[in-house]
């Protein structure tokens, strides 16, 4: 293989950078076991993002470049790595809150870049970004906390301080985890892969996701194939409609709408 | 009921989910949705009803619970699902399939 062409494979573009900065840095001059570590906590990093997100990331190869010093992986998705590359900066940086499964992965990583002698620096380059990571998180995460019922699946339970990870057809099947008590947890171990309505504390992302929470209460979703349950219930919680002649007038669905949507097309 | 003809997921509105537990027997729409409602129960399909109708829907000071039976799930209508609403079925659409098929855009069931 020529010069040429090995320089051409070791910058590839599509290759994702940890690149290490400071006065005097170079490869010969790199703490190794600090540096591997680094590389090796940014991977697994990235990693538990890919698997908490449901997609497939995989990293191939580890070259050392001699600018400053940087780890080259090569992914097998570069979009997906700079995706997720992307999450990983964000919770670094503190703008979104951090789930409970990606804890210990964040926090091995930042006390890996903590680890680098003092004023080394750590970026990650990754196609056309660069994203800087810093010792501490800068940005306070805004998040949105509301209590809801989710019907989900029950897919691990377990714990020190018990988790339950759930997934759930509301949420677009990706998998989240919430805190749960001990009578709660071994209740749940016994309903593992099956249905429950479960009533939990939230909280989101701004853009909607769950990062973590709190399993209120939940309730065991029974396989019954008819409407008595639902005929039950409605009998008792609903007999004053018993006295309404008019269901549509009594819930404001009135006649006018189709004339006043005759008009609006109309018009 | 033709079960190819069902949907993988409906949503009801109040007026056909009262029908379809029972209330006012004597109308010649409730049959309808009572046999929807059971159709899709049979052919494990799934109703979702929006929590706006269930408020619509609980008469009293006191409720039970409600069941958690597979084929029925509450469903929260927060600013997510308004947001979907009107991107996927917008008023313009509603509009159209109604006066398609001659029923009123806010009525819960075609009038006999």
């Amino acid at each position: 293989m020529s010069d040429k062409t090995k320089e051409d494979l070791s910058r590839r573009s599509d290759d994702l950078r940890l690149e290490i900065d400071g006065p005097g840095v170079h490869p010969e001059t790199l703490d190794p076991l600090a540096t591997l570590e680094l590389g090796a906590a940014y991977l697994k990093l990235l990693k538990k993002i890919a698997e908490e997100a449901r997609v497939d990331l995989e990293f191939k190869g580890l070259t050392v470049q001699d600018k400053c010093a940087a780890l080259q992986f090569t992914p097998d998705n570069p979009a997906r790595a700079e995706a997720v590359a992307v999450e990983a900066f964000e919770l670094l940086e503190g703008g979104r809150l951090t789930p409970h499964v990606l804890e210990s992965v964040l926090s091995g990583f930042r006390s890996a870049v903590n680890n680098l002698p003092s004023q080394q620096s750590v970026t990650v380059l990754v196609r056309s970004r660069k994203l800087p990571v810093r010792p501490a998180p800068v940005a306070k995460p805004e998040k949105r906390v509301s209590s809801t019922k989710l019907r989900a699946v029950v897919l691990q339970v377990g714990g020190k301080n018990p988790t339950v990870r759930f997934v759930s057809k509301s949420e677009g099947e990706r998998p989240f985890t919430v805190s749960a008590d001990k009578e709660q947890a071994r209740e749940l171990g016994a309903l593992l892969f099956e249905l429950v309505d479960a009533e939990v504390q939230l909280e989101r992302n701004p853009d909607g996701v769950i990062a973590k929470g709190r399993l209120l209460k939940f309730t065991p979703v029974s396989a019954e194939k008819n409407l008595q349950a639902w005929t039950d219930w409605y009998k008792a919680a609903a007999s004053e409609w018993d006295d309404v002649e008019d269901i549509e007038e009594e819930l404001g669905r009135n006649d006018d709408a189709i004339h006043w949507c005759q008009q609006a097309i109309d018009l | 009921m033709d079960p190819k003809l069902l949907p993988i997921r409906a949503m009801v509105d109040t007026g056909v989910f009262i029908r379809a537990l029972g209330q006012r027997p004597d109308d010649p729409r409730s049959p309808d949705c009572r046999d929807f409602l059971d159709a899709m129960y049979s052919n494990q399909r799934e109703v979702l009803l929006a929590a706006p109708s269930l408020a619509e829907t609980i008469r009293g000071f006191d409720p039970p619970s409600v069941p958690s039976t597979a084929g029925i799930e509450v469903v929260a209508f927060d600013d997510e699902a308004a947001i979907a609403l009107g991107l996927h079925f917008p008023n313009s659409t509603l509009k159209h399939l109604a006066l398609a098929n001659d029923v009123s855009l806010t009525k819960s069931a075609k009038k006999p």
